[in-house]
C-alpha cells in the first residue's frame, strides 16, 4: 500500500489564520485554535503562545472522536459541538467537517451565546476554504527523492 | 494517515503502541519521554484510571528533525490493554502511520497477546487499514522475567510478515529506541513512495 498523506498549503492556510482572528475578535475570547482530525495543529489567533497548542490538539481530537461514537449509540449522527466549562476558562469546540475541528478558548469577558453566535459564521468561511483546497490536485510527496542517508540522519 | 502543513514545513506523523493490557506500552512511552532532549519532546498526557491503567490513550509528541527543510514531528500513542476498552482502541488507531505491536513475552501472558494482535486486525479493518501493508515492529518485551516464550515461538505467531522485531526489558530501557526508532524510519520511507492529498 502506498502511503497516504493529507497536506494543506500556505495560502490556505492564511486564510484559516485570518478567519480565526476575525472570529476572536468578534467573539471577544482569548484565544482560536484550528486542528486536523487526527489531532494536528494547524493554525491559531490570539493567545495561542501560552498554549500547549499540541496537547490541546490530540485532547481535542480524542474527545470529538468519542463524542462521535457516543452519538452513533444514541442513534445520532453527530455531535456537531461540545462546550467545556471552567472557572475562569472555557472552550467550544466545533467540528467544521470529516476533517478538521475549530476550537474556541474562552473567558468570562465574553459569553457563550456571542460565541456560537460567531463560531457559526467562522464555519461557513472555514467550510469554504477546506473545500477549495479539496480541489486541489495531489501533489508528489516532499519526500519522494530523499535519500535513505537523509532520512537515517535525524536518528543519529 | 501523516500530515503536510506547508505553512509550518512541518511532518505530522502518528506511531500507535498496542498490545495486551500490562505488556509495557506506557513503559515504552515513559523511557522515550524521560531519554529525550526536553526540547525535542513536548508534554506526555497520561489518561490513566487511579490505578494507573491507561483509560484512553497516552500521548507523547516528539520531534525528530528536518529533511531538506521540513520538520518531522511524531506523535507517539499507547491504546488501552485492558479487553473492555475496545470502543476507546479503535478511536486511538483512526490516521495511524506506523504500529508497534508490543508482546509480553511471559508464557501466562501468551492467550492475551493472541487475543490483542486479532483485535489489532480487526480494529485495523475498521478503519480501512490492513496490518500487513502498514510499517510496523514487533516487540518482545519482558524478555528480563521468568517463564519466558522462546523468542523464535513468539515471532512464528505474532510476526509471519517478518517486520522487524526487537527483544526488549522497557523498564531498563532495552529495546525501547530500537523499536521507535524502526517504526519511525518505515513511516518516513514510506511517505517518499506516497502522494499527498489536499
Amino acid at each position: 500500500m502506498r502511503a497516504r498523506s493529507t497536506f494543506i498549503h500556505d495560502e490556505d492556510v492564511q486564510k484559516c489564520r485570518g478567519v480565526c482572528g476575525r472570529l476572536r475578535t468578534a467573539s471577544q475570547a482569548n484565544a482560536v485554535l484550528l486542528v486536523e482530525g487526527n489531532g494536528q495543529y494547524i493554525s491559531g489567533a490570539g493567545e495561542t503562545s501560552e498554549l500547549d497548542t499540541t496537547s490541546i490538539a490530540s485532547l481535542t481530537a480524542a474527545s470529538v472522536a468519542a463524542a462521535s461514537s457516543l452519538a452513533h449509540l444514541l442513534g445520532e449522527a453527530e455531535f456537531p459541538s461540545m462546550f467545556y466549562e471552567g472557572v475562569s476558562s472555557n472552550l467550544q469546540v466545533t467540528r467544521i467537517a470529516e476533517n478538521a475541528i475549530l476550537i474556541v478558548v474562552f473567558s468570562k469577558q465574553t459569553s457563550l451565546g456571542l460565541v456560537r453566535l460567531r463560531v457559526r459564521g467562522a464555519i461557513k468561511l472555514l467550510k469554504q476554504i477546506f473545500l477549495e483546497s479539496c480541489k486541489r490536485a495531489n501533489i508528489a510527496s516532499p519526500l519522494s527523492n530523499v535519500s535513505d542517508s537523509e532520512i537515517d540522519q535525524i536518528f543519529d | 494517515m501523516s500530515f503536510i502543513n506547508y505553512s509550518s514545513r512541518e511532518i505530522n506523523c502518528k506511531i500507535v503502541y498496542y498490545g495486551p493490557g500490562l505488556c509495557g506500552k506506557t513503559t515504552n512511552l515513559q523511557y522515550i519521554y524521560h531519554r529525550t532532549n526536553p526540547g525535542a519532546r513536548g508534554k506526555m498526557i497520561s489518561l490513566a484510571t487511579e490505578t494507573e491503567r491507561t483509560l484512553f490513550f497516552d500521548f507523547l509528541p516528539l520531534a525528530l528533525g528536518e529533511i531538506r527543510g521540513l520538520k518531522t514531528r511524531f506523535h507517539l500513542y499507547t491504546t488501552p490493554g485492558q479487553v473492555f476498552y475496545d470502543a476507546s482502541r479503535k478511536l486511538i488507531l483512526k490516521g495511524v502511520d506506523g504500529v508497534v505491536f508490543v508482546v509480553d513475552s511471559q508464557l501466562p501472558r501468551l492467550e492475551a497477546n493472541l487475543e490483542s494482535f486479532d483485535n489489532l486486525i480487526e480494529n485495523l479493518e475498521e478503519h480501512g487499514y490492513r496490518l500487513d501493508e502498514l510499517p510496523l515492529v514487533v516487540q518482545y518485551n519482558k524478555r528480563d522475567l521468568n517463564n519466558l516464550v522462546a523468542v523464535q515461538e513468539l515471532k512464528s505467531l505474532f510476526n509471519t510478515r517478518q517486520a522487524p522485531d526487537f527483544s526488549a526489558c522497557a523498564t531498563e530501557g532495552d529495546g525501547v529506541f530500537d523499536t521507535f526508532k524502526s517504526v519511525a524510519k518505515q513511516v518516513l520511507y514510506g511517505l517518499r513512495k506516497g502522494h499527498a492529498e489536499a
